[in-house]
Parts: C-alpha cells; sequence; structure tokens
C-alpha cells in the first residue's frame, strides 16, 4: 500500500514534465506526419496529398541525393569521427602526459558548428582564403574548392570530423581509463597478444561508451544542416544538400510543407532506428 | 488570374515607357516645396516603434540611420531587423498572416507580390498614396498597384547594367567593346593577361545565377524573353538554347571569377584591384561598391553590353524593389506616418547619401551628376534603350525561378549539362503555368 502511494505521488511529480514532453515533442511530431500527407504552401489551405510526398522523398532525382549525401555523412562521421579516435585514445591510454594531446584535440569542439563553418568557408576560399595564400607561397595554385561538387560533401565531413573528433576521443578516454586492469592483465597472462585484448577485453567493456558515442555521431550525421549550409547553401545548385538542407528548402524556400514535412518524419525515422539499439542499451543499463 | 497579372504588367511596363519612369532625375517639382518633407521644429516626445524587415544585412546601418531619423522627425522609429535572402522569405510569409506582420518590409514585385496580395496579407496604402504621390514621378505609383490598389512604396527603381573596372580598363587601355564579337574578344584578351572577365559568382549567394543567362537570353531576342517569362514561349526554345550554348562557351573558356567568390566582399575588392573586369548587377550594386571604398568614375564604370542578335536590342532590365506593409501588423498606422515620412525630403536624402538610390522628384539631375557621376552617366545612357523589362525574378512564376536559380547554379559547375537542366526548367514550367491559367 505504502509502494503504491509512493508511486502515485512520483507519477504526480512527472505531471508537469509529461505535459511539456507532449507539448514540445508530441505535437509537433503527430502535426508533422499530418503535413506529410498534405500539400500546403503556407498562405492557402492544406490539401490531402495522400503519400504522394513521401513517394517524391524516394523518387525525386535531388532527394534521392540528398539521401546519398546523408549516407556519406554517415560513413564519413563513423569512419573518421568514432573509428579513428577510438583509435588514437587507445594509443593515446598508453602515453603518460596526454593531456597537452586532449587538450589540442578538443579545442575545436568548443566551437559551434556554425562558427567551425564560417572558419573553414573563410579558411578554403579561394580569394584571400587562408589555405589558398598559404599554398600560393609554394607557388601552388588550387581551383575553388567549395564550389566542386566532386569534392565539397567530403570536404565539408573533413570539417565536421575536425570538430567532432576531439569530444569523441575525450569520451573514449575516459572510458579507457575507468576499465579495470586486471582482467586486462589476466588475459596477457594467459597469452593474449595485445589486439586480442583490445578487441576481446578492453573493446565489450567499452560498449557503454561506445554506444552513446555511435548512437551521438549517427544522430548528429543524419541531420545534418548547419556546415553545409553556412559553407556552401547545400550547393552548387544543390549537388551537397543533405535530407535537412532538403527540409528546409522545400518548406522554406519552396514553400512545399507537406514535401518538407515528409522529409522530417524520413529523418525522424532514420534517426530513431540509428538510436533504437542506444535506447535499449540503456533500458537495460537500468534494470540491471 | 492570369490576365491579372498580364494586366498588371502590361501597364507597369506601358506607363513606364511613355513616362520615362526611370529617376526623378529632372528638375525639381513644386511638390518638393510642400511640407511634408520637413522636419519638425521641435522633437516629439514620445517614440512609437514599428518592426521594418530587410533581406540585405549589408544596409543594416543604413535602416538603423533612417530608424533614428524618422524617430526624431515624427516620433515613429522604423527598428530594422536584417535576414538572410533565403531566411527571410519564409519568414516573411510565416508571419504576415499572423499578428507578428511586420510593418514595413522590402520586397519584390510581379509575382512575388502578387501571391501575398492575393493572400490578402498586404496593406492598401492608398491613403498614403494620396498624401505623397506628388513625391514621385508619374508611373511609380502604377507600377507598384495591383487590381487598382497600390500596395507598396518604392524603395528602388532601378536598371541592371554591366559595372567595370577602370584599373582594368587603364592598364590594358581598352575600350567598350561595341558588337558582341569584340566583347567575346576582350573577354580571351583578358584571360590570357591573368584577369577575371565577369564577376557573376555564388559565394554566399544562390539567388545570383540567373544574372548572366538572362542577360544573354535577351541580349540573343528580347521578344522572346518577354514571352518566355509570360508562358508564351519554352526553356527549350532555339533563342534559350542558344543562350546557354554562349554561356557554356564563355564557362569552359573560363571568362569568370572564381565562383566562390562573395560579391559584396570580394567582387568589389577585384574592381578595384583590377583583377575583375566586369560585375553584372542592378544598379544599386553601385551603393555597395562605394560602401566598400570604391568611388564612380575612378575605381568603376558602367556599361551596357552590346546585343548578341538584332533581336536584342535595345532592351534593358528593370528591377523595382518596394517596400510593403503586412496587413495584420498591429503597427499599421503608425507604419502608414512612416511611409508618409519616408516619402519626403528627409528620407530620399539618406537614401540617396548611403546608397545611392533615386526614387523621389527630391534629389536633383545636379545632385546626381555630382554626388555620383556613373549613376548619371547611366541614367543618359538607358534613354537609348526604351524597351524595358522587368527581371526574372520577380517576371515569371516563383516556382519557376526558384527551381531555375537551382539549374543554373549547377550550370556554373557543369556547362556541358545545359540541355539536360533547360530540359528540367522546361519541365518545372510546364507543370507550374497552368496554375497560373496559363496553357502552357
Amino acid at each position: 500500500m505504502e509502494r503504491r502511494g509512493k508511486l502515485r505521488t512520483d507519477t504526480l511529480f512527472l505531471i508537469p514534465a509529461m505535459v511539456f514532453v507532449l507539448m514540445s515533442e508530441l505535437v509537433p511530431i503527430v502535426y508533422t506526419t499530418y503535413l506529410g500527407f498534405m500539400d500546403w504552401d503556407i498562405i492557402n489551405p492544406p490539401k490531402w496529398a495522400g503519400i504522394s510526398n513521401y513517394v517524391k522523398v524516394f523518387s525525386t532525382p535531388e532527394l534521392i541525393n540528398a539521401l546519398k549525401n546523408t549516407i556519406y555523412w554517415v560513413l564519413g562521421t563513423l569512419i573518421f569521427a568514432v573509428a579513428f579516435p577510438l583509435f588514437i585514445a587507445a594509443l593515446l591510454n598508453r602515453v603518460k602526459r596526454r593531456t597537452i594531446f586532449k587538450l589540442i584535440f578538443f579545442i575545436p569542439s568548443t566551437l559551434s558548428p556554425t562558427v567551425a563553418a564560417i572558419f573553414w568557408r573563410r579558411t578554403l576560399a579561394s580569394q584571400k582564403g587562408a589555405l589558398v595564400s598559404l599554398l600560393d607561397l609554394f607557388g601552388v595554385q588550387i581551383q575553388p574548392i567549395l564550389t566542386n561538387p566532386q569534392i565539397n560533401t567530403f570536404v565539408m565531413i573533413g570539417v565536421w570530423v575536425w570538430q567532432f573528433f576531439g569530444i569523441n576521443l575525450i569520451l573514449f578516454l575516459v572510458g579507457l581509463e575507468t576499465i579495470p586492469q586486471e582482467p586486462v592483465e589476466a588475459a596477457m597472462i594467459d597469452g593474449a597478444n595485445p589486439r586480442q585484448a583490445f578487441f576481446r577485453i578492453i573493446l565489450p567493456l567499452l560498449k557503454p561508451i561506445s554506444m552513446l558515442v555511435i548512437a551521438n555521431a549517427l544522430i548528429n550525421s543524419i541531420r545534418m544542416f548547419d556546415i553545409p549550409w553556412v559553407m556552401i547553401q547545400g550547393g552548387p545548385g544543390r549537388a551537397s544538400e543533405t535530407l535537412a538542407i532538403s527540409l528546409y528548402r522545400e518548406s522554406f524556400l519552396l514553400f512545399k510543407m507537406g514535401l518538407g514535412s515528409a522529409i522530417a518524419v524520413v529523418i525522424s525515422i532514420m534517426t530513431l532506428l540509428a538510436s533504437y539499439r542506444y535506447i535499449l542499451t540503456l533500458g537495460k543499463g537500468r534494470r540491471a | 488570374m492570369k490576365k491579372t497579372i498580364l494586366l498588371v504588367m502590361v501597364i507597369t511596363l506601358a506607363i513606364m515607357m511613355v513616362f520615362g519612369l526611370a529617376y526623378a532625375g529632372g528638375e525639381k517639382k513644386g511638390a518638393e516645396k510642400e511640407a511634408a518633407e520637413k522636419a519638425p521644429e521641435k522633437a516629439p516626445t514620445e517614440i512609437r516603434e514599428i518592426k521594418l524587415y530587410h533581406d540585405n544585412p549589408e544596409w543594416q546601418s543604413f535602416w538603423e540611420e533612417m530608424g533614428e531619423a524618422s524617430a526624431q522627425d515624427i516620433g515613429v522609429r522604423a527598428v530594422p531587423t536584417a535576414f538572410e535572402t533565403q531566411v527571410y522569405k519564409s519568414r516573411i510569409k510565416v508571419d504576415l498572416p499572423t499578428s507578428r506582420a511586420p510593418s514595413v518590409f522590402k520586397w519584390w514585385f510581379g509575382y512575388r507580390a502578387f501571391e501575398l496580395m492575393k493572400a490578402g496579407l498586404l496593406a492598401d496604402l492608398s491613403d498614403v498614396w494620396a498624401k505623397v504621390e506628388k513625391n514621385y514621378p508619374p508611373g511609380i505609383k502604377e507600377a507598384l498597384t495591383i487590381d487598382g490598389v497600390p500596395y507598396a512604396l518604392p524603395f528602388n527603381v532601378g536598371y541592371w547594367v554591366w559595372f567595370y573596372s577602370k584599373a582594368v580598363y587603364k592598364k590594358y587601355n581598352l575600350s567598350l567593346p561595341k558588337t558582341w564579337d569584340e566583347f567575346m574578344k576582350q573577354l580571351e584578351f583578358l584571360k590570357s593577361k591573368g584577369v577575371y572577365g565577369i564577376g557573376n559568382t555564388i559565394g554566399k549567394s544562390r539567388w545570383t545565377s540567373f544574372i548572366v543567362p538572362m542577360e544573354l537570353i535577351y541580349r540573343v531576342d528580347a521578344d522572346f524573353y518577354v514571352r518566355l517569362m509570360n508562358g508564351k514561349a519554352h526553356y527549350t526554345d532555339p533563342e534559350a538554347v542558344k543562350a546557354m550554348e554562349i554561356w557554356k562557351e564563355m564557362l569552359e573558356k573560363g571568362y569568370f571569377a572564381p565562383m566562390d567568390a562573395t560579391y559584396v566582399e570580394d567582387l568589389p575588392r577585384m574592381l578595384k584591384e583590377g583583377t575583375l573586369a566586369y560585375a553584372p548587377f542592378g544598379d544599386w550594386y553601385g551603393g555597395i561598391l562605394q560602401q566598400q571604398g570604391l568611388f564612380p568614375e575612378q575605381d568603376y564604370g558602367v556599361f551596357i553590353p552590346p546585343p548578341i542578335t538584332p533581336r536584342g536590342k535595345d532592351s534593358i532590365i528593370l528591377e523595382i524593389s518596394p517596400l510593403c506593409a503586412g496587413k495584420n501588423s498591429p503597427d499599421l498606422e503608425a507604419a502608414k506616418e512612416w511611409y508618409v515620412w519616408y516619402a519626403g525630403k528627409h528620407s530620399a536624402q539618406i537614401l540617396w547619401e548611403k546608397l545611392r538610390f533615386v526614387n523621389t522628384v527630391h534629389i536633383t539631375a545636379d545632385e546626381i551628376k555630382k554626388g555620383d557621376p556613373t549613376l548619371a552617366h547611366e541614367m543618359d545612357l538607358i534613354k537609348n534603350y526604351p524597351n524595358k523589362m522587368i527581371r526574372f525574378w520577380e517576371a515569371t512564376p516563383v516556382e519557376i525561378v526558384e527551381y531555375a536559380v537551382d539549374a543554373f547554379n549547377t550550370m556554373l559547375v557543369h556547362p556541358n549539362q545545359y540541355m539536360v537542366l533547360l530540359k528540367g526548367i522546361e519541365e518545372k514550367a510546364k507543370e507550374v503555368w497552368p496554375k497560373y491559367g496559363v496553357n502552357y
């Protein structure tokens, strides 16, 4: 009885937060999903469009290209902003005076993506950009980078990795520092080589941190907007557009709110799927 | 609907041609003597604030100065907020149906204003015009009128010309090309000297990609341009294809400045330094050049390139930037007082001194000649171009413009895709025109 009463009190305390979540998250989700089935230009009343907006997301060449670019961002982030920091963290973990390295790698993480994008846009500019001026000193001339659709997405992924790398490195280092040494030492005594110890002992013990880093990386890369928008507005044309930029462009530039909402739903589903395992892990942790 | 739009455009153009709209330019009119423009002797004690939205961050300080001046003169301060153009378009559309609607906002006329008018989001400014019409040259009010209702006051009425670098002309002892072939030969020569020919770039500005293709299309055939804008011609017609082929050749020959250069910061510097020869823009660009430290006739001049075919002669592009008022703005009455002030002499003087804009009769031809000899020269030049056509951005439906702008952006980096891109625009036009009652 006492326990049930406590549960009721706990629930009462939860109500304000639940109302807030309901209003700020659930209502927009439902409304956006509803708009995904409509044609609406903001000015005139919405009209029913069925699933045509969802069909367009997967059949319009510009949106397919945006989907492809988003996949590049996800893969680039997983490889260079998750796997690579893990590798560097494993190496740094053996270095005694590693604070300076932590600091150097962490500094870009203190910038907002917009500031990082402006900084790199200026650095890479063909007119008085720092990189071009530097290369000029050595007699090397390069073509404009950001307006080159063959490379600009990869360059911008590089900017993102530059910014995101440090925080992941720190997280992995924290994880590695908290791993108990006994199981590792026991494995080595039993004849495991360093590679085996890393993959079979250290990596499984790092799982909670790894899940956090991976989920964070996936979510941020799937909804990537700031860097490609600030650096080249998803251009030239629509060449470097990500799904998040398509969402913005279709909704607020072309005023196709229905199509924009359908893209938003697709991005949300992708994000949910990407973070599903992480959410499950959190649940398991709590039950344990 | 189609008829309304066509009618508005035809009337506008006809009136402009008849009255030679342009700038007040000429003699001072009696209206000038009238008191509307006089600042009150006593500064008002109570200051009311109204919202003013615009999409030119480079002009924010100008608008702040205007706000202070109106606060001093009539007790209404227009508080400016600058937005990036893409953000701006959506912000205006989102705010206009609500009580957050700005009292004053810069917009574009033609199709872009028509959709707002049709949705009942623009305030009727007839009562303002009744007080200030005498301050404007003939034809201006009509140019800003839809279905008999004036919805705006002019912010800028300008023409599209090509700014050229005096440094480049002086260094290579050049003279202005008289034929299209001469122009192309000159660009080839400049390239051989390491000078960029044309500054038409997309660094920080997506919209600028339409400038050169439209400059080419109407120089191939001005009548075709008008028909294209009105859904009477096709983007895959030989005239459009020819213009795109010329553009492709120019791009492939490397006549353009690096595409990531910005038109506010980089191009002015390049014109001044003599690393860039030409920059095609509306004459408002002169104000930007001067803000960036360039002097008219000393650092830059203007010229109008020759036609490509005889069917492209005597033609020039006209741009009208209006200031509109949100019908749902809670400060509409104060905004109307501000508009009356805006049409007065004090405001005209600030517009002239800061941006080199001349919309009213308050600025005389002598002042223009003294303050901006390049603009005065342009005023003389355009007298030879009686066929004034509305700019692409306003002249054709928004959906086609936005799609085409992206296609032209792609063209800048993939010139050989011109036919695919034209077909894409044509498909979009086929989809859009019927919505406007045009059998495309």
